[in-house]
């Protein structure tokens, strides 16, 4: 059963060779393997996912497929632990905003919670300690509010900070 | 005729755009996006945009005392920004409505058209667009909810306030019921699931609400709901007694028919902001931001708006309607010989 490959294809046509433990990482490819009982050489489609995407979601599961599977959620170990993003994973991060968010949505799409926190922590720490207008910078949010709506609003936030 | 210009673009670019507040960046002259490039690259991101292709939409009417009126579009390829001069004075040429219909390349170096989007809409929507044909996408604000609560989780609580100052968008986000019970959980703990009487609360006011009220009250508010409201739903005469009861112990607040529709249904309230984001046109809450905190007043008024048109369930945004105005004032304009999107357009100094 090691080493066992199932073919993968991207929406633009490339076919990957992944080890099924690894591909299994994914809940949505493993429940379809599981579902559908596939013959050994069929190809899966994955028709949302383009390879360059697809390659760095390979790259991020084959660097953490010996991890231990994930403790159940209990108090302690949802600590705000959002900074200590693995050096690894911070390397595998350094990518522009359109292929950040691209790589969340495809580990939403292939279920792959442990990539999905990674990168959502990620975005998260880019909006972490700055003002409001720093975040708008960094993400190009426009500014939809009246003046005297900003005013009320920052009201409103004395009240949270007075709590 | 354009690309000629372009070629010579950059070191001009850097002696002219002085009032515009790019000057800043204009140190590495930045390339424009092929946003088609771009949603091949990026499947998943494209299925996030609209189906029509517009990646941004706006109208208005520049600050008094002008009173020109414009509207903004960008597509996929194209910025295109439309104008009605509204003048006392009859001058000739002027009183047509005029269009500019560029690439994302040429925009990028049309001082004019620019300059136009900074007279009508402002400085914080010519920042915007000139970031969106860079490629600057506000990707953030364009993820399905449940991704951006799932981001949000992971801030610090802190961050909340600055966050909820972004956009409208950002700031209902930051009142999401599903966001607080998650802070909730992260600081009270996992146990905190298991008491019915807080969740029965929690579904009631809010996950937001119960953070930030302090345990004392929080318990005698516990307490006396399930004196009160204990729920059985094979009696639900009983419910309706202890209602009742309620409201002649408790005169303020009164329980609003909506609140009661919360409790039935408590999944619909958790949306309720956003089905309240568009309030139909005749409503006579046009007023700023929906909030959270009813006002029994509001809260009424909203019911009974519900109830006068249960059909209507979308009313066209005053923007989509607009649009169509728009572009038959544009195709008449179009008839016009003086008005072209060519670059010496009178109308544009």
């Amino acid at each position: 059963m090691a080493g066992h490959k199932i073919k993968l294809q991207s929406n633009d046509g490339d076919i990957f060779d992944v080890e099924v433990e690894i591909a299994k990482l994914s809940i949505t490819i493993k429940t379809m393997l599981e579902d559908l009982s596939m013959n050994e050489e069929e190809i899966i489609p994955l028709p949302n996912i383009n390879s360059a995407i697809f390659k760095k979601v390979i790259q991020w599961t084959t660097h953490h497929k010996d991890d231990p599977p994930l403790p159940p959620e209990d108090d302690e170990n949802r600590e705000k632990n959002t900074n200590d993003i693995s050096s690894w994973d911070q390397e595998f991060l350094k990518v522009d905003q359109g292929t950040l968010f691209e790589l969340i949505l495809a580990a939403n799409y292939l279920d792959i919670k442990g990539l999905l926190d990674v990168t959502c922590t990620s975005v998260a720490n880019m909006i972490k300690g700055k003002t409001s207008e720093e975040i708008r910078q960094t993400f190009n949010i426009k500014n939809d509010f009246t003046p005297q709506e900003e005013e009320q609003i920052k009201k409103e936030n004395e009240w949270c900070e007075n709590k | 005729m354009a690309s000629n210009q372009k070629k010579g673009a950059d070191p001009r670019r850097a002696s002219l755009t002085t009032e515009s507040s790019r000057n800043k960046k204009n140190v590495h002259p930045h390339e424009t996006c092929n946003m088609r490039h771009f949603m091949k690259q990026h499947p998943l991101l494209s299925q996030v945009l609209h189906e029509d292709g517009i990646l941004f939409e706006c109208d208005g009417q520049a600050p008094a005392p002008s009173k020109d009126y414009g509207q903004l579009q960008i597509t996929l390829d194209k910025v295109i920004l439309r104008w009605w001069k509204i003048t006392l004075r009859n001058i000739d040429g002027s009183m047509y409505p005029g269009e500019i219909k560029e690439s994302y390349e040429d925009f990028y170096d049309d001082e004019v058209a620019q300059r136009e989007i900074w007279r009508i809409f402002g400085q914080n929507t010519l920042d915007y667009c000139v970031n969106l044909v860079r490629g600057k996408y506000d990707w953030l604000t364009r993820l399905p909810p449940n991704i951006q609560i799932h981001i949000l989780s992971f801030v610090n609580l802190d961050d909340i306030p600055q966050i909820s100052l972004v956009s409208k968008s950002l700031r209902s986000l930051c009142r999401n019921n599903d966001l607080w019970q998650i802070f909730y959980i992260d600081h009270y703990g996992r146990h905190a699931l298991e008491n019915k009487d807080l969740i029965h609360l929690a579904e009631r006011r809010g996950w937001r609400h119960v953070f930030f009220t302090n345990r004392l009250k929080l318990q005698m508010q516990m307490r006396r709901a399930s004196q009160l409201e204990r729920y059985h739903p094979e009696d639900p005469s009983d419910f309706v007694r202890a209602r009742e009861r309620r409201a002649q112990l408790q005169p303020s607040p009164p329980i609003t028919s909506r609140q009661q529709e919360r409790y039935i249904q408590p999944s619909l309230r958790r949306h309720s902001f956003a089905t309240r984001k568009e309030p139909p046109l005749h409503s006579p809450r046009t007023s700023l931001i929906p909030d959270e905190e009813e006002s029994p007043r509001t809260a009424r008024s909203y019911l009974t708006e519900v109830n006068q048109s249960p059909r209507i369930r979308r009313p066209p945004s005053p923007s989509s309607s607009v649009r169509s105005n728009a572009g038959s004032v544009a195709s008449t304009s179009s008839a016009q010989p003086p008005v072209k999107s060519t670059r010496g357009l009178s109308t544009r100094h």
